[in-house]
C-alpha cells in the first residue's frame, strides 16, 4: 500500500504535521551540518555519524525549537556537542588536533556561513570545467566508501601519485571557486 | 584564498594528507601550527576542507556530471525499518536517511515525504570501477609530449616520474613529442614519435595505427611483434623502426639484427613472411580488395627515426648542468643560483659581487616569509620563493634586492627559471621577477607576470607594457630568457620561453623585436620584487625563482637553446 505522505492509524492528531515540519527543516540543514562536522573532524565517516546523532537529538528536542529562528544554526550548535562527544570517545592518540584548535575551527563567521551557497554554486560550475579524466578521478575518490587508496589501486596508480593528482585538482577547484566568488568574498 | 601560493605549499600538502586520511600525528601537529600562524593560512585551510566536505557530500560529482542540482529536490522515502545502530556505519548518502527512519519508526509513522537536498540519485549514477586489464608495459620517458584521447590525463610523467603503468588494450595517442614505452619486464622498448596512434596489445605486441616508432628488442625477447594496418613485423632480437602512413601503407627499416615482415591478410590466410636484415627497408602496401599484398624493398635511411632518448638524470640534463654551462659563459656578469647552506651563500652573486638581501614591501610582510630553500625544478637545485601577501599582494610581501646598484649594460640578457604560483587577485596583479627603478618613469621591469600570468616588460612607468602570448600556467616551471638592446630612448626586447614542467624542448619566441619606450633604469636590482612609483618595494613575485643570470650581451637563440637543452637533455636520431 502506498501511503506515503499520509497519516496512519497510530498517528496522534497533529503528529504528522509536526513530522512534516521537522522533515522540511531537517532537509534544509543536512548539508550545513555535514559541512560543519567535516570542518571539525575532516573525516566523512565521522561527520556522517555526527550528522545522524545530531538528527536524533534535533528530533528529541524539536519541542524546544522556536519557530522562525534559524534551524541550521541550532542544528550546528547541537552538532558541535556531538563532535566533542565523538572526540571524547576516541583514544587520545587518534585525536589529531588539540581542543583549542577544534574550538578555533568551530567558530564560523556569519559571513562564511553566508558564503556556503555561493561557494557550492561555484563548485558546480568549476567541476564542469575539469577534464573528463579529472572528474572521473574526483567521482571515484568521493563515491561512497571511496578512498584515495582504493582509487589508486583500481587505477593501477601509486597512492602518492593519486594523492598528488587529487591535490592538484582540489587546488584547481579552489582557484576556480575563488575566481567565481571573488566579488562576494570578504576582502 | 591563495590556492596555489608557494607559502601554502606545505600547508596544502598537509591538508591534502588530512583529507586523504594519510596524515601522521607529527604532520597533524605541524599542520595545526601552520594553520594557527596566520589568518590567511586559516582561511586557506578552511576553504580546502570545505571543498573536501562538499565533494564528500555530493559524492564527488557536485551535480555537474548529470543534471544541475536543485536545492530542494523531492525525495520520497518509505519508512518502515527499525533504528539502525549509529556506530561505525558505512558512510553512504542513503544512510543519511537512517536517523530519520529511526525517528519516524519511533513515532509509528510509516511513511513521509521529505523535501531533501537530493544527492542520492546522483551518487547511484557514479559508475563502479571497471574490470581492470593487466599492466603489460610502462611509459618510462617523454620529451615534449602532448597526449590526446581518453587516457591523455593519465600519462603525465611529471606526476609519476618512476613510470606510468599501461594496460593491455590501452590506446595511446601522442599528438606531440616523443615517448618511450618499456614492455613486459622491460625487455622490449618502443620509442613512439608524434603524431602517432598506438595500442598496447599485450606484453609482447602492439598495434601501430599511424605514425612511427622504433623498437629495441634483446634476443631474450625475440618474437616481439608490431602490427600495422598493412603488416605484421616480428622481431628476431634486434632494433627496427616502423612507420604507418595515412593510406595505411607501412615502412619497416632494420638497424640491427633482423625481422620478418608479412602483409596483413584475411582470416585463414598465412602469407609467407619476408626476412629483412640490418640496413634494409621494405614497404608494405595498404590492403586493397582483390589485390595481392606486396612487400617491396626500398632504400634504407630515407626516413628519420628516433632511436634513443637521453638517459634521465643530472648527468645528461638538469638545472645543475645548466648552472655549469652558465658559469663558464664569458659574458656572465651576475649569477644567482640560490644554492648553499647559509643565507649568505644563497644570496651571493656568483659572478659580480652584487649580493642580495631580503626586503619587505611597503605595506608590510603580509604575515608571511620568504622561503630561501624552495623546491626547484629538479632534485639538483633549490630555488627561492618570495612571499606575496593576500589580499593586497602588490604592496605586501617579502622579496630580495641587491645591496649595491645594478648598472644595465647597453646590451644584456636576463635568464632565469621561474614558477608562477598564480594570481588569486586576477586582473591588476603585478608580479615582478627581476627589476630596477629610478623614479616614477625610469624603470627596468625586466621579467614580469601581470594579471593571470602574462609575461610582459616595461622600461618607462608611463608607457604601456610590452605584449606577449605567453601566460604562465600556475605551478609550472619555465625557462625564460629576455634580451635588451638599448637605443635612443627605446629598448628592443626579445623573450624566449619554454615550459620545463611539460618538457618543452624548443624555445618559443614570446616577445619578438618589440621596441619599448624608455631605457632600463640603474638602481638596486630587485629579484622577486619590483618598485612602485615612489621607488618603494612593491609587486612581489608570486612563486619561486631560480638560476637568475645576467649577461652583458644579447645572447643568440642557439646559445639559449643550448641552455635549455642542458636542463632537459636532447634525443638522438637514426644517424647516431
Amino acid at each position: 500500500m502506498d501511503n506515503v505522505g499520509g497519516p496512519t492509524e497510530s498517528s496522534k492528531p497533529g503528529e504528522s504535521a509536526k513530522i512534516e515540519q521537522f522533515a522540511q527543516l531537517l532537509g534544509t540543514c543536512q548539508r550545513q551540518v555535514f559541512l560543519y562536522a567535516m570542518r571539525l573532524l575532516h573525516s566523512a565517516a565521522d561527520a556522517e555519524e555526527v550528522l545522524q546523532e545530531t538528527n536524533l537529538v534535533l528530533w528529541r528536542k524539536f519541542g524546544q525549537y522556536q519557530p522562525g529562528s534559524e534551524f541550521g544554526r541550532w542544528a550546528c550548535g547541537i552538532a558541535h556537542y556531538e563532535v566533542l562527544k565523538l572526540r571524547e570517545k576516541k583514544p587520545r592518540a587518534e585525536r589529531l588536533f588539540s581542543d583549542q584548535f577544534i574550538d578555533m575551527l568551530a567558530t564560523p563567521t556569519q559571513r562564511s556561513t553566508e558564503m556556503l551557497d555561493a561557494r557550492r554554486d561555484a563548485l558546480q560550475h568549476c567541476l564542469g570545467k575539469l577534464s573528463a579524466a579529472d572528474r572521473q578521478l574526483v567521482a571515484a575518490r568521493y563515491q561512497p566508501q571511496g578512498s584515495t587508496r582504493s582509487v589508486a589501486e583500481s587505477l593501477g596508480r601509486s597512492v602518492q601519485g593519486t594523492r598528488k593528482a587529487l591535490h592538484r585538482i582540489r587546488l584547481a577547484l579552489m582557484a576556480c571557486i575563488q575566481r567565481n566568488t571573488a566579488r562576494e568574498e570578504p576582502a | 584564498m591563495t590556492a596555489a601560493a608557494p607559502q601554502f605549499d606545505e600547508l596544502g600538502l598537509l591538508t591534502a594528507a588530512l583529507c586523504d586520511g594519510e596524515i601522521t600525528p607529527a604532520e597533524a601537529a605541524r599542520l595545526e601550527h601552520l594553520v594557527t600562524r596566520s589568518e590567511a593560512a586559516q582561511r586557506y585551510f578552511l576553504h580546502y576542507v570545505q571543498l573536501h566536505a562538499e565533494l564528500s557530500w555530493e559524492g564527488g560529482l557536485g551535480g555537474s556530471a548529470t543534471t544541475p542540482l536543485s536545492r530542494e529536490q523531492e525525495t520520497r522515502v518509505t519508512v518502515a525499518a527499525p533504528r539502525v545502530p549509529a556506530r561505525r556505519r558505512v558512510a553512504t548518502p542513503r544512510r543519511r536517511f537512517a536517523a530519520l527512519v529511526a525517528v519516524a519508526a519511533a513515532t509509528a509513522v510509516l511513511a513521509l515525504t521529505l523535501r531533501w537536498a537530493g544527492h542520492d540519485r546522483r551518487v547511484a549514477q557514479i559508475p563502479a570501477p571497471p574490470a581492470v586489464p593487466p599492466v603489460v608495459a610502462h611509459l618510462v620517458q617523454t620529451i615534449d609530449a602532448r597526449w590526446e584521447g581518453p587516457s591523455a590525463d593519465r600519462l603525465d610523467l611529471s606526476a609519476r616520474p618512476e613510470g606510468i603503468a599501461l594496460r593491455a588494450g590501452q590506446e595511446l595517442r601522442l599528438a606531440r613529442g616523443l615517448a618511450e614505452i618499456a614492455f613486459g619486464s622491460g625487455a622490449a622498448k618502443v620509442i613512439l614519435a608524434a603524431p602517432a596512434s598506438f595500442q598496447i596489445s599485450d606484453a609482447e605486441q602492439g598495434f601501430l595505427r599511424s605514425g612511427s616508432l622504433t623498437a629495441t628488442v634483446p634476443h631474450e625477447a625475440a618474437g616481439f611483434t608490431i602490427h600495422t594496418p598493412s603488416a605484421r613485423v616480428v622481431d628476431l632480437g634486434t632494433e627496427f623502426a616502423v612507420a604507418v602512413e595515412k593510406t595505411g601503407q607501412s615502412e619497416v627499416q632494420v638497424f640491427v639484427g633482423s625481422v620478418t615482415v608479412a602483409p596483413q591478410m584475411g582470416h585463414g590466410q598465412q602469407p609467407a613472411p619476408h626476412a629483412v636484415l640490418a640496413g634494409q627497408a621494405v614497404r608494405v602496401a595498404a590492403p586493397a580488395p582483390g589485390k595481392a599484398a606486396t612487400v617491396e624493398p626500398i632504400a634504407a635511411g630515407g626516413r628519420r627515426f628516433v632511436r634513443s632518448l637521453p638517459a634521465r638524470g643530472p648527468t645528461t640534463g638538469s638545472v645543475a648542468r645548466l648552472r655549469q654551462i652558465v658559469d663558464r659563459h664569458p659574458n656572465l656578469i651576475h649569477h644567482y643560483t640560490f644554492e648553499g647552506a647559509t643565507l649568505e651563500e644563497k644570496y651571493h652573486d656568483g659572478r659580480g659581487g652584487l649580493d642580495l638581501s631580503e626586503v619587505v614591501m611597503f605595506d608590510g610582510r603580509g604575515g608571511g616569509t620568504l622561503n630561501p630553500a624552495a623546491q626547484g625544478f629538479d632534485e639538483s637545485t633549490s630555488a627561492v620563493a618570495s612571499y606575496r601577501g593576500y589580499p593586497g599582494g602588490n604592496s605586501t610581501g617579502v622579496g630580495l634586492q641587491s645591496q649595491g646598484p645594478f648598472i644595465p649594460p647597453p646590451k644584456f640578457t636576463i635568464e632565469l627559471l621561474l614558477n608562477f604560483a598564480g594570481s588569486p587577485e586576477g586582473n591588476g596583479t603585478i608580479s615582478v621577477a627581476v627589476s630596477t627603478r629610478d623614479d616614477d618613469r625610469n624603470c627596468g621591469f625586466f621579467v614580469v607576470a601581470v594579471d593571470h600570468g602574462q609575461l610582459v616588460h616595461l622600461m618607462d612607468g608611463l608607457a604601456p607594457w610590452t605584449e606577449s602570448e605567453i601566460e604562465f600556467i600556475p605551478g609550472e616551471w619555465y625557462y625564460v630568457a629576455s634580451t635588451f638592446a638599448v637605443g635612443e630612448g627605446t629598448t628592443t626586447i626579445n623573450s624566449y620561453v619554454a615550459n620545463l614542467t611539460r618538457g618543452q624542448s624548443k624555445l618559443t619566441c614570446a616577445v619578438k623585436d618589440q621596441v619599448a619606450r624608455g631605457v632600463p633604469a640603474a638602481s638596486r636590482l630587485g629579484i622577486g620584487k619590483g618598485f612602485n612609483a615612489t621607488v618603494a618595494h612593491a609587486y612581489p613575485w608570486a612563486g619561486a625563482l631560480d638560476e637568475v643570470a645576467v649577461y652583458n650581451a644579447v645572447l643568440d637563440l642557439t646559445t639559449l637553446q643550448e641552455h635549455l637543452d642542458a636542463i632537459l637533455g636532447r634525443p638522438t636520431f637514426n644517424e647516431k
